[in-house]
């Protein structure tokens, strides 16, 4: 009897990881749908503890932060897309609606860097440590970013979060949509790859001291393919 | 902590073994009773041999110490199998980095299959299940690991399906060796993967379910009421275990809907919706104690009764604090424990 229930977490066990597994080769089956250069002002390193061997990079972009709506093209019809009731939340704004998963599309170095660059609160500041990824779109399924976004060096489609949040500005009821998180947040980066970085793990950088190439599949589920430094060509 | 199908029924009749004696003790001193060395020595012999079997077969506890130190031994077991589970965690954050992938992903799978082979291991050595108890909190923490570490390995995006795994392998244990820790994990983690599915139907993500109480309120009252429907007969002790996380999980998440009525499903005014869960509370409250009260379980009793106190308080801070000066308030308080007191004392002699 006891037998038989410990054979049955065994088989909990093994088909967990055999289907965790499988999805993983589904993921990567057929080669990467997206393989992009990013560098370490992108992929910063993420804090590690002290007793942890572990390295991992955060996926960080960048927000619009000189307006009042970081994401003013994240608008009503592209809201509603993602299954948002737009007309409730603005009339029942006392019950914000929960955050729902999308997939974004982000612009590495493009148009919306510069814009960012031009704007009036970061002129004549440095900004060679700041992020050139900015999410310019989303949408429910990938499909159509893919299409509209055919450049797979300049753009890069994701999987993420988009939260919409009511405020009052001057009296008058306006809805915020922002991006609150891009998934995975951390993208481990595996051994020997890791090995240039453990060095590096803890330290400031003051300009990029790598670039990673960054492969996602199937299930946007990314993967380090190499990390140069500069010099190491 | 662990107990074995059946110890319980053979404790329970130890005591009253002893109990039983001692009374005989006292009604002879009292001369109420008079046996003659015939009829003393047959009890005398039938006791003896009696607790002597149960001891064998079940490790019992005869006496007032052995059960304190009964009590001691699962406090250890428990305080150890969690530090165990640490030592798992950082043990493998700590030298991960330093092996490759396919040797990380063999190692997060091959642990808990070791595990488990060390608790049938153990459970066929020992009748209390000490170390089998242990070492299940440590399998389930090794599990737990293993899909985390595997997750980040290969960067994937999580999904509520985890909970399912951990909580049908906690279960699994736990059914199979009686373990009342690991029955209470798997129900914490199947209440989880409820709760979010839930939420993940309505198109939200999986994670947000905290921001919709209701979900772990029903997940919560299934839970509380499964030992109703399905009778344990074999683990006699489990029942205790589905209304404790049942009712808490109940009990908690009306007291986050008595503060933020925003994050109810319902579609009425916060303030509204607040009212409501407000009531609801206190009915929830009392029917517990009175089912409690119903069918003997003293445990519901109480839980019903701590919450309708701090149900019957939070009310008290809504209705009084911002203008009561602050010295009526707590006299006001103290006041009402004492009538709590009392009323408290009477159900416990209607439960007598």
């Amino acid at each position: 009897m006891r037998l038989g229930g410990i054979l049955a977490a065994a088989a909990v066990i093994v088909i967990t990881n055999g289907v965790v597994l499988l999805e993983v080769a589904r993921n990567r089956a057929g080669g990467a749908i997206e393989t992009i250069r990013l560098t370490e002002r992108e992929l910063p390193l993420g804090f590690r503890e002290k007793e942890n061997t572990g390295v991992a990079v955060g996926l960080n972009w960048q927000r619009l932060s000189f307006v009042a709506n970081d994401y003013p093209w994240l608008d009503r019809t592209k809201l509603e897309g993602l299954g948002f009731d737009y007309a409730k939340a603005l009339r029942d704004p006392q019950h914000p609606p929960l955050p729902r998963p999308a997939f974004v599309a982000l612009e590495y170095n493009g148009p919306a860097w510069e814009q960012w660059l031009n704007s009036a609160a970061l002129k004549d500041m440095p900004n060679d440590t700041y992020s050139r990824l900015f999410p310019i779109d989303v949408a429910r399924t990938p499909e159509p970013l893919l299409r509209k976004y055919p450049n797979r060096e300049k753009y890069l489609v994701v999987r993420g979060l988009v939260q919409l949040s009511a405020v009052t500005r001057q009296g008058q009821l306006q809805l915020l949509p922002s991006i609150s998180q891009l998934f995975p947040a951390a993208i481990h980066v595996p051994s020997p790859l890791s090995d240039p970085l453990n060095v590096m793990v803890g330290t400031n950088p003051t300009s990029p001291r790598y670039t990673i190439t960054l492969s996602y599949g199937r299930s946007f589920e990314p993967w380090v393919v190499r990390i140069d430094q500069p010099g190491s060509d | 902590m662990p107990e074995a199908a059946g110890r319980g029924d053979a404790q329970q009749r130890a005591d009253r073994l002893g109990i039983f004696l001692d009374e005989l003790v006292e009604l002879e001193r009292q001369h109420v009773l008079v046996l003659t060395e015939e009829q003393r020595s047959s009890i005398e012999s039938f006791t003896s041999r009696t607790l002597e079997d149960l001891t064998r077969r079940y490790d019992i506890d005869v006496n007032s110490s052995q059960k304190q130190l009964s009590l001691g031994m699962r406090i250890v077991s428990a305080l150890g199998g969690l530090a165990l589970c640490a030592a798992v965690f950082l043990f493998f954050y700590r030298f991960w980095g330093l092996i490759p992938a396919a040797g990380q992903a063999a190692i997060l799978v091959v642990t808990p299959l070791l595990g488990l082979a060390a608790m049938h291991f153990a459970s066929i050595r020992e009748r209390t299940l000490y170390f089998t108890g242990l070492i299940g909190l440590v399998v389930f923490a090794s599990f737990v690991l293993n899909l985390v570490v595997l997750g980040q390995l290969f960067n994937r995006v999580s999904s509520p399906n985890a909970f399912l795994a951990w909580g049908a392998l906690a279960l699994a244990l736990g059914y199979t060796y009686g373990l009342r820790p690991l029955l209470a994990a798997g129900l914490i983690s199947w209440l989880v993967f409820f709760s979010a599915t839930i939420v993940s139907w309505s198109g939200a993500w999986w994670e947000s379910f905290f921001s919709r109480p209701e979900c772990i309120l029903i997940g919560g009252a299934l839970i509380a009421a499964f030992p109703a429907w399905v009778h344990h007969r074999k683990h006699e002790n489990f029942p205790g275990t589905y209304r404790l996380v049942g009712l808490l999980s109940v009990f908690l998440s009306l007291l986050a809907l008595w503060y933020a009525g925003a994050n109810s499903f319902l579609p009425l005014e916060p303030k509204s919706i607040e009212r409501i869960y407000q009531v609801i509370a206190f009915m929830t409250a009392a029917f517990t104690i009175w089912a409690g009260i119903k069918y003997k379980l003293s445990g519901t009793v109480n839980l019903g009764a701590v919450f309708f106190t701090i149900f019957l308080y939070a009310k008290f801070v809504d209705w009084w604090w911002d203008w009561m000066p602050k010295y009526v308030f707590f006299f006001l308080i103290g006041a009402i424990a004492i009538g709590l007191l009392f009323a408290f004392r009477k159900l416990r002699s209607a439960i007598a």
